[in-house]
């Protein structure tokens, strides 16, 4: 990897954020004709009031005033009110983008170790035991939508045992600060990261376990073999830093899907994240909050991608090695 | 002159299982390559030889169907556990692989992949990295190199280098310069006689083409449908084969570096027989042009010729001086 090669995924990186950012403009000025039908403010709106909130909202003046205005404000991460809370939107967001890049984080990491350990080891050794349990357990996992075990989780193990809460970050009333504090929201965790892990881990597991199965015809296999290699190190330190190549790729593009499950997963277990956030916008249709909300997916995956880019560079020699 | 062979194989077998069913890719195949000594083994595409060399380090699949014997330096390679298998591997015998381009590992340095074997072997050898590129003729900087910065001709150097760094007895070399161009063939074939040479090495050296034989080889065998059909001393049998198969092949010295010419031996017509389904009788007879009727159902065996000791012949001609072979 060299500087030319970081410095065209950064490149490209930011392009895609301006096309977001241009799309969400557009976006957001087609979906209703008029945004403020849906104002749930503390009074009905005054054709004065009516006047300000139009001008707040950056709706006056012709299209391209708008979308200067837009830009503009986009830049300063100015994004307007809540039309829910009337709190600033960019208040709201960062009050709840920490449980939610913990739960994704968590959950995104769990995913791709866990997945790649057994989509490896079942490439590896196809058609034994562990690779047909494996299998048929990661396609159930695959084709069931995360939600559904949100839903058993809450129900068999939230309900039943009381051994983790059913929703929420933390207990009302708990200390707020502290090492107890920690563990409490630990606690809240398991179960949301179990839920959302659970969702993707199938499709992250099958990713390498193909890429796995592509690399066992390999030439350089028979070569390590020939060498004298245990099979364990045949496979660890032959075949996996080969076969995770495509799956980095394949990892990178299916997490859109991630952050629409971290949106069920949230509402499921009420966590007071973005994901609920973006479930009670899309309910309340509340636009500020879903256009910023919008773009902050967007950017999620944008930058999740640009780290696939760098790492598939640190792992490829052939990218981006110009001799 | 073969007291105590690096190589001894008796009858081996080996068949492959394929969805359409088993794959006799070796059929009852005697070798004896002795301490020092060089032995050709030639033949058109698919007669086996990759097989056969696979099978010498019990390189294929898994389920693959081996039996008969092979000796390695007086170990029994089909018999030994695993563990002794790999110690065996690489420290007694190692393979310079046909078609250099994808044997190396992509994303792994040149130099780490030759220390993995040295490391893995240390007690049989003190060689290192830079040593065995200077063998080769590469320079210190190829260490650091990865395999898509290479040429194929240095990437065939670094698998020689990485075959010699654990100081083995016998090299096999299965069509070390297919794929290479005109000039880089005859270099890396200098230097690996050079190497055998100057080390007193044993090689297998495996080849499409009877003319690079010639010089570099002191017995030759020529395969065909998973058997050896004759074998003798390389110049003999270069000069004057006897088994009309070696004859076609030696007719057809192709032109080096036209790859069309070596698929289509000249005068030999059809295709080399299909492992699933092979013709009755001695598998070449459908394209031998002196066959007689029993060819069709007896199936001659190789043995000596009664003209020369060091020769042996499958054929019903073997010792036909009347018919005498042109
Ligand atoms: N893994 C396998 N499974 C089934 N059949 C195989 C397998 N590998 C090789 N074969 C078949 O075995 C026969 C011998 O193949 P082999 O590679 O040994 O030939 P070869 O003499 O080395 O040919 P070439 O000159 O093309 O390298 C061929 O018919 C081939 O199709
Ligand atoms: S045995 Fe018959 S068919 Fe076979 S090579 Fe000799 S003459 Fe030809
Ligand atoms: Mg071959």
């Amino acid at each position: 990897m060299n500087f030319l090669y970081v410095t065209k995924k950064l490149l490209s990186a930011f392009l895609t954020l301006i096309a977001v950012v241009i799309f969400n403009f557009f976006l957001f000025r087609v979906v209703d004709r008029d945004p403020l039908a849906k104002y749930r403010g503390r009074s009905k709106l005054s054709i004065a009031q009516r006047e300000i909130m139009i001008e707040r909202l950056g709706l006056n003046g012709s299209k391209w005033q708008q979308f200067i205005t837009y830009i503009k404000s986009t830049a300063r991460l100015d994004f307007g009110r809540s039309f829910d809370s009337t709190r600033p939107v960019l208040r709201e967001i960062s009050d709840r983008l920490p449980a939610t890049l913990l739960l994704v984080g968590i959950s995104t990491i769990l995913t791709i170790l866990i997945g790649v350990y057994i989509g490896a080891r079942a490439g590896w050794q196809r058609g034994s035991r562990f690779d047909r349990v494996s299998t048929s357990a990661t396609m159930v996992l695959y084709a069931t939508p995360e939600f559904f075990f949100g839903m058993l989780l809450l129900a068999f193990i939230a309900g039943r045992t009381g051994w983790f809460p059913t929703g929420g970050l933390r207990d009302v009333g708990a200390d707020t600060s502290g090492f107890a504090s920690i563990l409490d929201r630990a606690h809240h965790l398991v179960l949301p990261s179990l839920t959302l892990t659970l969702g993707y881990l199938g499709s992250y597991s099958l990713i390498m376990r193909t890429s796995m199965l592509e690399t066992l015809g390999e030439d350089y296999l028979t070569t390590a073999r020939a060498k004298g290699l245990r099979d364990r190190d045949v496979m660890m330190r032959h075949a996996v830093p080969n076969a995770l190549l495509p799956s980095v790729s394949f990892i990178a593009i299916s997490f859109g899907f991630v952050i629409g499950g971290a949106i069920t997963t949230e509402t499921v277990f009420s966590y007071p994240g973005l994901g609920l956030a973006t479930a009670d916008a899309i309910r309340n249709t509340d636009l500020p909050m879903l256009q910023a909300l919008f773009l902050v997916a967007s950017s999620a995956v944008i930058i999740f991608n640009l780290l696939a880019d760098l790492t598939y560079g640190l792992l490829d020699p052939r990218i981006g090695r110009a001799k | 002159m073969i007291d105590s062979p690096v190589l001894k194989v008796r009858d081996l077998y080996v068949t492959y299982q394929s969805s359409f069913g088993p794959v006799p890719a070796v059929r009852g195949v005697d070798l004896d390559i002795a301490l020092g000594e060089t032995l050709g083994l030639a033949g058109e595409s698919g007669c086996g030889k990759s097989t056969l060399a696979m099978a010498l380090l019990r390189l294929v699949p898994p389920a693959t169907q081996i039996s008969g014997s092979i000796l390695l330096d007086g170990q029994s390679v089909l018999t030994m556990k695993p563990g002794q298998l790999r110690l065996v591997r690489w420290a007694q015998a190692s393979i310079v692989f046909q078609g250099a381009q994808h044997v190396l590992n992509p994303v792994q340095r040149i130099g780490s992949q030759i220390d993995e074997a040295i490391q893995l072997h240390h007690g049989s050898t003190s060689s290192t990295v830079r040593e065995m590129l200077a063998l080769v003729g590469l320079s210190d900087g190829c260490a650091d190199d990865y395999p898509h910065e290479l040429s194929g001709g240095q990437k065939q150097r670094v698998m020689i280098a990485m075959a010699l760094s654990c100081n083995p007895l016998l090299i096999i070399a299965d069509e070390p310069t297919t794929a290479l161009d005109v000039m880089v063939q005859a270099q890396i074939l200098q230097l690996l006689d050079n190497i055998k040479r100057e080390r007193g090495l044993s090689m297998l050296f495996i080849t499409h083409d009877l003319s690079v034989l010639s010089h570099n080889t002191d017995r030759v065998a020529v395969m065909y449908a998973g058997r050896i059909v004759e074998v003798g001393p390389a110049e003999e049998l270069l000069r004057g084969s006897i088994h009309p198969y070696s004859r076609a092949l030696a007719e057809s010295f192709p032109i080096i570096g036209d790859p069309k010419s070596r698929h289509q031996p000249k005068g030999l017509a059809g295709d080399p027989p299909d492992p699933n389904s092979l013709p009755s009788g001695c598998p070449f007879h459908p394209r031998c042009n002196v066959a007689i009727d029993s060819c069709k159902s007896i199936d001659i065996k190789l043995s000596a010729v009664t003209k020369s000791i060091d020769r042996q012949v499958a054929c019903v001609h073997a010792n036909d001086e009347s018919r005498s072979v042109k």
